[in-house]
């Protein structure tokens, strides 16, 4: 599994954009109800209904994406994820904390 | 043969040819008179395709939507499908009349795009009809305070360009979520005299600018004005590649600005036929940017703008691949000259 998540879209949101402290007690959640999803030439395509925003990740992203379920922190998704691929624990936490903030600038996420 | 893009992100479906309304720069010359309708049943399934296809976005469009008895059940049956979003662009003239009790279940997947040009005198004056403006504005308010989703689409004409502040501000105490401005495209009842010359482009750039810092931040402000920033960034025609028009009588065209170009009819074959075939849209797929004439043929930018809009170039120099004259690069190659205008693209 890559460290490295790739990304670009558009957004018309203005959501939260803080930075995600390890210690956040907040645990992100993205509405599979709320996100129509489809294959890209190099990975998925994201598209929020309620912002009408459109996303594109890899499949590091879309790996994350799904972890997104405001049960757990981002901290405990990336050590989770740390685990299963055997990476860094910090570079994974980085990596999840760049991947949750980019899809909370464009209104994916909701904090629960 | 290159193989067919996936399927469209967006889909523009056009319901009827009939307005109330005559705008003088309608990009459809829609009107009163005869008008073309795409019967219920076939919006029935050509929604239900698209939303199989994964298509995120569905405008439906017109002539004026409103103008159909039976629209209320073709929102419904797009807002039930698996489409993502749901847009119609309306002029409100005749909000009043649709049911929208059956679709306040829906807001959340459903927005309305009303026009509005600027204060109602002048926006009737553009639009050609008394009344028109404060009949938008009802509408928005009304629309808003139901809980829709609402969009204003502003079309930039040298008439409006000065008012654009005080049309943000009211968009954003009305309280709707965008405010879309767009450029007139001498296409349908545009004629190539109605088009915004440079320096009023660069106008309206500006004013832009100031209106989008002066106003709050609760509505957002979407300007479509290609190659404005000076740079061909930004700008890519989409049309036949992320997204395709479904007009009045079926046909289905790589653009709703070039209703000629038509590459099917959805009462003959489904939408995703007529979208994967391999011949489909050939000028969108197979000829640019290799047909593009000069200077775009030899120009560094060609990958990423493609040349621009192709029905503004068509509209204005009669051919898909001239040059978009709102490029602001000279007819010279990029190679034969001194000095690169913006050599930061790339």
């Amino acid at each position: 599994m890559s460290d490295r998540i790739c990304g670009r879209g558009t957004t018309r949101a203005k959501g939260i954009c803080g930075v995600i402290e390890p210690a956040a007690r907040l645990r992100p959640q993205v509405d599979p109800a709320g996100v129509r999803c489809r294959r890209a030439p190099h990975g998925v395509l994201l598209y929020h209904i309620a912002t009408d925003a459109v996303y594109e990740t890899n499949q590091t992203g879309w790996e994350i994406l799904r972890q997104l379920d405001g049960r757990r922190t981002a901290r405990e998704v990336a050590a989770a994820l740390a685990r299963r691929y055997a990476q860094p624990p910090g570079a994974m936490r980085a990596a999840v904390s760049r991947f949750i903030q980019a899809l909370d600038r464009r209104g994916f996420v909701a904090w629960v | 043969m290159t193989a067919p893009p996936p399927a469209p992100l967006r889909v523009s479906l056009d319901v009827t040819t009939a307005c109330d309304l005559g705008c003088r720069h309608c990009r459809h010359a829609a009107g009163p008179g005869p008008r073309a309708e795409l019967p219920l049943a076939d919006i029935r399934r050509v929604v239900d395709e698209a939303a199989a296809l994964g298509v995120f976005r569905l405008a439906i469009s017109g002539g004026e939507p409103l103008l159909r008895d039976d629209l209320v059940t073709v929102l419904l049956h797009a807002a039930q499908s698996k489409v993502g979003r749901v847009f119609l662009s309306t002029n409100g003239l005749r909000w009043g009349q649709l049911d929208r009790e059956p679709l306040r279940p829906h807001r959340g997947r459903l927005t309305f795009k009303i026009s509005l040009d600027g204060p109602p005198a002048l926006h009737d004056r553009l639009r050609g009809c008394p009344g028109a403006g404060q009949a938008a504005q009802r509408a928005i308010a009304a629309l808003v305070a139901e809980g829709f989703d609402v969009q204003v689409t502003t079309t930039l004409q040298r008439e409006n360009l000065e008012g654009i502040a005080d049309l943000l501000q009211w968009s954003e105490r009305a309280g709707c979520s965008r405010h879309n401005f767009v450029e007139v495209v001498p296409v349908g009842r545009a004629t190539p005299d109605m088009v915004l010359t440079p320096a009023e482009r660069r106008r309206a750039v500006r004013l832009l600018g100031r209106a989008r810092r002066a106003a709050g931040r609760r509505c957002a402000v979407v300007a479509k004005l290609p190659f404005a920033g000076g740079t061909a960034q930004g700008f890519r025609c989409a049309g036949g590649t992320e997204e395709c028009g479904i007009l009045a009588d079926g046909s289905v065209v790589g653009c709703r600005l070039m209703p000629d170009l038509v590459e099917g009819n959805i009462k003959e074959r489904s939408l995703a036929e007529i979208w994967s075939a391999p011949e489909a849209f050939p000028l969108f797929r197979r000829d640019l940017p290799g047909r593009l004439l000069t200077p775009c043929n030899v120009c560094e930018h060609r990958p990423s703008c493609l040349g621009g809009c192709h029905a503004f170039a068509r509209g204005l120099a009669g051919s898909f691949f001239a040059q978009d004259a709102r490029c602001p690069h000279p007819g010279t190659p990029v190679a034969q000259r001194q000095e690169a205008p913006c050599s930061a693209v790339s």
